[in-house]
């Protein structure tokens, strides 16, 4: 396994896409930070630091699903999977071996976007809250929710001999996603919508769906808007490990040829 | 050009995904008459829902022309072309006849069953001319999106390069029309609430500091028409502001892409 993971970081750091991933992600970062800081001058009021920190699992939503379609779906029309398991590396830890490489860049690209956000923000915004204990609880609810997109494209991209219908796959499916979450926000968030749903067990389910989608999830945290920081922390698990599961036991039966 | 154009109709008409796109407009049309006649009964005429399509064009065609026509690069299929005496430029004109011919495809099919279903539903069409005028205008900027994926599409090798980059493409003219059409949304004046001595919330009128000028305001408008996804999100409204600039923004779309792709692919070294 130390093996296949090294293999693929040392390709990870030849990357042309990596590197670009990891420009795009820090250029985000920069837009957003300037951006806050030019609205901040106008209102005349000061804003949090944090304001920006968590606008990253929206955008990696979207990069990782180009990224590893691209990234991994080379491994099969290369034949390098082929080869892999011919050399006896068994399919479970070739499968989790992805996942992770897919995890790290995912970190490493989320690292790039908070850079510039920390160098610029630090001197323009408020500073941190004496009590970090809430900011870490979102930053690792940030993190887990970058596991499960991450684990559902590597579910498609590994189960998917070529490499562009994985790649269509990944973004049409958040795309999919994306709308559907929007249409459950409509009905929850807006009083003005002939759809708005103002209470009982349909508000529930939504409430719940809001919550287990990653969109969903991406969406609060963008805004800010989760009482509890911890709460989607079991959710983002859950989905990166049924992911997982299905994906793996699907990889297990899959013709290689 | 003829043998080249009945060979892309014949590859279409075998095509699983083709069938499966077009199943999709069918749905999407019908959908959404029976889903405006499920919330708001017969209160919403069918022109307000007639363009649903214009919004689904640019997305259904992404990941359709990519994999239709980028197959021809994986499979060879090009550069056996130019080897049996095809220009490139009748290639590229052939590619891009058979793509904007697909995307009028998906258009009729959703335009079809909107009506079918919409028309028992809701009624016929209270303004049936300015429907078919918006109707042209908007298979105008189907041809756009045509012209820019094909651009794309024949300028680059891999297959699952050009579905990433159309994609990708997509979701950046989508941002960019909605940050220009909040931009020219936004209200001159909002209200500002304040509290006075006595407890008593009190609201006044503040200008907005965003709010765009006469002045700026045919720039952004100039943006938003450009842009293919900024003309569908005008499009749904039924009776776009400036047709004619509509129509030159995307003739214009048309052309210059075309041309710039056309360049690029003549000098492409094809392997």
């Amino acid at each position: 396994m130390r093996n296949l993971l090294s293999a693929n970081m040392f390709r990870l750091r030849k990357s042309a896409l990596f590197w670009g991933l990891l420009l795009v992600s820090a250029a985000f970062g920069t837009l957003f930070t300037l951006q806050h800081i030019m609205v901040q001058k106008q209102a005349g009021r000061n804003f949090p630091l944090s304001i920006d920190f968590f606008a990253y699992p929206l955008l990696l939503g979207f990069g990782m699903a180009a990224f590893i379609p691209l990234f991994f779906g080379t491994e099969y029309s290369d034949g390098t999977i082929r080869n892999k398991a011919a050399l006896g590396c068994s399919r479970s830890a070739i499968y989790l071996v992805h996942l992770l490489t897919g995890f790290g860049a995912a970190v490493l690209a989320g690292a790039a976007y908070l850079l510039p956000v920390l160098a610029l923000g630090i001197s323009a915004f408020d500073p941190f809250p004496a009590d970090m204990k809430p900011l870490s609880l979102l930053l690792l609810g940030t993190l887990a929710l970058l596991g499960a997109y991450c684990a559902l494209y590597t579910a498609v991209v590994l189960n998917c001999g070529q490499k562009s219908k994985a790649a269509a796959g990944c973004l049409v499916g958040l795309l999919i996603v994306y709308l559907l979450t929007g249409g459950v926000e409509n009905r929850l968030m807006y009083p003005e919508s002939p759809s708005y749903c103002a209470g009982g067990a349909a508000r529930t389910v939504l409430e719940t769906i809001y919550d287990l989608s990653p969109v969903g999830q991406s969406l609060q945290y963008l805004w800010l808007e989760t009482a509890d920081p911890a709460r989607f922390v079991p959710y983002s698990l859950g989905i990166a490990a049924a992911a997982t599961a299905a994906g793996l036991t699907l990889f297990r039966r899959k013709d290689l040829k | 050009m003829t043998n080249l154009m009945s060979a892309h109709l014949f590859r279409l008409k075998k095509s699983l995904l083709f069938w499966g796109c077009l199943l999709i407009s069918a749905a999407a049309g019908a959908w959404q008459s029976v889903q405006t006649f499920l919330v708001h009964g017969h209160t919403v005429p069918l022109d307000s829902i007639f363009f649903v399509y214009a919004m689904l064009i640019g997305l259904l065609t992404a990941v359709f022309l990519p994999l239709f026509l980028g197959a021809e690069y994986s499979d060879g299929t090009i550069r056996n072309k130019l080897a049996a005496g095809h220009t490139r430029t009748g290639v590229y004109l052939a590619g891009l006849t058979a793509a904007v011919l697909t995307a009028f495809l998906f258009c009729g099919v959703c335009i079809l069953f909107t009506a079918a279903a919409g028309v028992p539903l809701l009624g016929g069409p209270k303004y049936p001319g300015l429907l078919l005028k918006t109707t042209l205008l908007s298979l105008l900027m189907a041809a756009a999106w045509c012209a820019l994926y094909t651009a794309v599409i024949l300028n680059c090798s891999r297959k699952s390069t050009s579905v990433v980059s159309c994609m990708l493409l997509y979701l950046l003219l989508f941002l960019a029309a909605t940050w220009v059409f909040a931009k020219l949304d936004a209200p001159e004046f909002y209200p500002a609430y304040d509290l006075t001595v006595g407890g008593q919330i009190s609201s006044v009128l503040e200008a907005n500091p965003h709010y765009l000028t006469p002045d700026q305001r045919p720039f952004y408008e100039f943006l938003l028409d450009l842009n293919p996804m900024g003309q569908a999100i005008q499009y749904i409204d039924v009776s776009p502001a400036r047709p004619l600039q509509l129509a030159l923004c995307s003739l214009g779309t048309v052309a210059v892409t075309t041309a710039a792709g056309l360049a690029l692919f003549r000098r492409k070294d094809l392997k």
